[in-house]
């Protein structure tokens, strides 16, 4: 097998200018605001989650698909302010800061750390527990897989409407851009970029929490997705990957040495859904069974499904 | 034999007061006939006021919970909200019977205070933690006491017309509770009262991916 090898033309591997100037615009905000903050509380907690992904390679077709077992440890500390002055403001702001480890069954260079920082504004709109909340964030991440070539930044900027309907439901609505910085991968066609990692897309969506039962809560969210997405697109050959850079709507191509396979840069839209059943067990420990579907069109005229069963657990420190 | 006009006078009240003096007996259930612990009863005369203790009464905040969950206090009652974390807490009330807010503060040197000078139920919840959840029963007789393991509740009361109010925190009712009219004669009174079977939702405590989420 023959790959073309780029050495030239690379793109600085860092962060995009629009992701970085939010996060600094969001920074110079809270720096401004952090004069009037009183700190409120810390945040912290640890969690473990088993997950099935039914087609970790993201491949069309039901042949191509590869399945895989995964597992995450989490911990995350957070530091809560509030913005005070001569009346009570409803305003919130987090600095968060969290770091995971995950570990596939089979796939090894799919293992690998991610790690960043969240900032936050939440402006509550009253006092008490079922008024109406707004709130912005914006996180970035650095994720550090085994196979490097697929260690990227991720960066996301949303903003959601938080709308208790009573004690028990509450509805939210959110949008949501997400930016992942990548780098240009050793083999890939000469014809084209190998930056399969380099994307971009929006997310937008509702979702609905149900207080089952006081130990149990429901959430069931739907969001639209349109952007960049890779996925698998057929056996890792150079001629395939000349094939593929040549096809219209192909923005980057790949060798990806994970699955052997040829991967791709696509534009496309489609939905996730998600639905989560939460079970307190104590004040500090939770456990929480999700599950969510991917069904995502690119513009090459495929068709990508893939379903993630997980069980999570949940401790605050 | 002589007596002391003062003396036969004192004995005549003394005896007066005793045979005036009743049991009043109150067995608190649900809807399915079971006993229900807690709930506060109260029963309430013109002219039978409660003495307000002059010290405060506290309700602490305790790894991030009231505690205590439910207090029993007559109106005039001082409360004191000490904040025994090492986090900030903002207290509040919307409650009729005393509406309040005690902006973020930290630590119980200086405990903030309220006076409730008024009859009824004061739900309180903190800002900050949204789970956070109290509630102080403010009483305007001196015939109030919780119900035992069994739902019973006995009260010595004089003999005479009452009100009788009941309010448990996990049973919901009207805010006031569920208030009916008695008349207690000398000899007493065994009444048996079964709130409304619609219990009060309080979620678990428990830490969630949603709060993590926006």
């Amino acid at each position: 097998m023959t790959m073309a090898t780029k050495t030239k033309g690379l793109r600085p591997f860092g962060p995009k200018p629009m992701p970085v100037r939010l996060l600094i615009g969001l920074c110079l905000l809270l720096i401004t605001f952090s004069a009037r903050a009183e700190w409120m509380d810390w945040r912290s907690g640890v969690g473990i989650t088993v997950s099935e992904d039914n087609n970790v390679n993201i491949a069309s077709r039901g042949r191509d698909k590869l399945s895989d077992e995964s597992v995450q440890a989490r911990v995350r500390i957070a530091r809560r302010y509030a913005l005070s002055g001569s009346q009570y403001s409803g305003a919130f702001l987090g600095a968060e800061a969290d770091l995971s480890r995950r570990e596939y069954n089979d796939f090894d260079g799919l293992s690998g750390w991610r790690g960043g920082a969240t900032l936050s504004y939440q402006q509550k709109l009253g006092l008490g527990p079922t008024v109406p909340r707004l709130s912005l964030r914006a996180s970035a991440h650095y994720e550090a897989p085994d196979d490097r070539y697929r260690e990227h930044w991720d960066y996301r900027l949303s903003a959601t409407g938080i709308f208790p309907l009573g004690p028990r439901v509450t509805a939210l609505a959110r949008g949501r851009l997400v930016e992942q910085q990548g780098q240009e991968w050793l083999t890939s066609s000469p014809q084209l970029s190998s930056n399969v990692f380099d994307q971009s897309r929006w997310e937008l969506g509702g979702e609905l929490r149900v207080r089952v039962q006081p130990w149990a809560r429901l959430r069931v969210r739907a969001e639209y997705l349109d952007g960049e997405f890779d996925a698998f697109c057929g056996p890792g050959s150079a001629g395939r990957l000349n094939q593929v850079a040549g096809l219209s709507g192909v923005k980057a191509v790949a060798f990806d040495s994970v699955f052997n396979s040829c991967r791709w840069l696509v534009e496309g839209d489609g939905w996730r859904y998600e639905t989560g059943l939460e079970f307190a067990l104590s004040p500090s420990q939770a456990l929480e069974l999700h599950w969510i579907e991917h069904d995502i069109r690119v513009d090459t005229s495929q068709s990508y499904e893939r379903r993630v069963f997980g069980l999570e657990w949940r401790y605050a420190l | 034999m002589r007596y002391s006009p003062h003396a036969a006078a004192l004995l005549c009240s003394v005896m007066a007061t005793a045979a005036l003096a009743a049991d009043l007996s109150v067995t608190v259930s649900d809807a399915s006939g079971s006993p229900i612990q807690g709930a506060v009863v109260m029963a309430s005369a013109p002219g039978q006021a409660p003495e307000a203790s002059a010290k405060a009464v506290s309700i602490d905040q305790m790894n991030r919970e009231f505690v205590p969950f439910l207090s029993v206090v007559p109106v005039g009652t001082r409360i004191a909200f000490p904040n025994s974390d090492n986090i900030r807490h903002h207290v509040y009330s919307f409650s009729e019977a005393k509406r309040f807010e005690i902006p973020l503060y930290a630590g119980d040197a200086t405990a903030p205070e309220i006076l409730v000078d008024q009859a009824g139920v004061i739900a309180l919840g903190c800002n900050v933690h949204d789970w956070m959840r109290a509630y102080v029963v403010v009483s305007d007789t001196p015939h109030t006491a919780q119900s035992d393991e069994r739902g019973r509740v006995l009260l010595t009361v004089p003999a005479g017309e009452y009100t009788l109010r009941v309010w448990h925190p996990s049973v919901r009712d009207d805010e006031a509770g569920m208030s009916v009219p008695i008349t207690v004669p000398d000899a007493g009174l065994e009444k048996s009262l079964s709130l409304a079977d619609q219990p009060r939702w309080r979620a678990w405590r428990a830490p969630s991916a949603f709060e993590e989420d926006y």
